[in-house]
């Protein structure tokens, strides 16, 4: 039973903490059924036994997931509108980067191809991630916007459509 | 070949995904706990792995499509789940739906097998 105790634990710790309770309550109670009826078929359950069911239940982190799926970092509905900005933001700062690095490299007398391209890809990615960054975070409260907006409180809408109750 | 069994595989799933959903609440008429509904299903002919099918029960707990109260029983604490108001005007919508489909698939797969001959 230690052994179903770490499980659970293991389930659980991935999980957020509002579920974790609950959910980790009712997996126990189905763990119980289940080696109750294994008991009832074969006996007591040797270690390996119990530990081949565990196994067969699924990697702790994937039950996990399969009760609280992850959510993505960008709303779908907002992709479209994510990748255009990117693309926009990418192409003004390589440009900006191009014309800095052009000018130092026509005011510098030893400045060879190589430094040139060096500086215009350095130049480029730092900006680069603290855009990107930046976008992510922006997008976070667009999401919650969205939801709001569409009186949504839950990831899954009460359904009155066949589509809308599959997982 | 290996291929086209994946290709089967997936596409079973998500053929299968949506009826499940019509399987667990039409059982669910009566009260069960998980590990008594998976019985009931394996039973009726539906195999559900443990993974898919306790997960959907407390997603349609969360919608309200399902009451649920933890009971003791056997020396034992279970949580029994049970179609809400709500799920069963849901259920006979989904059921009108369902046979609806069925017709109209069954015209049309005879069609197609006919054409096939």
């Amino acid at each position: 039973m230690e052994l179903v105790k770490r499980y659970i634990a293991a389930v659980q710790r991935e999980l957020p903490k509002e579920k974790q309770q609950e959910i980790g309550r009712e997996l126990n109670a189905n763990i119980m059924d289940q080696i109750d009826a294994l008991t009832e078929q074969q006996g007591q359950l040797s270690d390996a036994q119990l530990s081949a069911l565990l196994i067969d239940m699924g990697h702790p982190s994937q039950v996990a997931r399969q009760f609280v799926p992850l959510q993505p970092l960008i709303n779908t509905d907002l992709m479209p509108m994510y990748k255009n900005t990117l693309f926009m933001v990418l192409g003004i700062l390589f440009l900006l980067q191009t014309v800095k690095t052009t000018a130092a490299w026509l005011s510098s007398v030893d400045m060879g191809l190589i430094s040139y391209l060096h500086g215009l890809a350095s130049g480029f990615i730092e900006p680069l991630s603290r855009w990107l960054l930046f976008l992510c975070l922006l997008a976070a409260p667009m999401k919650a916007v969205i939801v709001i907006k569409t009186g949504d409180q839950s990831n899954y809408p009460r359904p009155n459509l066949v589509g809308s109750i599959l997982p | 070949m290996i291929m086209a069994t994946a290709q089967l595989d997936k596409m079973r799933l998500e053929l299968r995904r949506g009826v499940l959903v019509l399987a667990v609440l039409a059982s669910l008429k009566q009260p069960h706990y998980g590990y008594s509904l998976r019985k009931q299903l394996q039973d009726g002919g539906i195999d559900i792995d443990e993974g898919t099918l306790y997960p959907l029960i407390r997603r349609l707990a969360e919608q309200e499509l399902l009451d649920s109260e933890w009971r003791q029983a056997e020396g034992r604490e279970r949580r029994y789940y049970q179609l809400s108001e709500l799920g069963t005007t849901l259920l006979s919508q989904l059921t009108d739906e369902w046979q609806h489909l069925n017709t109209a698939l069954a015209s049309l797969l005879a069609t197609t097998s006919q054409e096939t001959q």
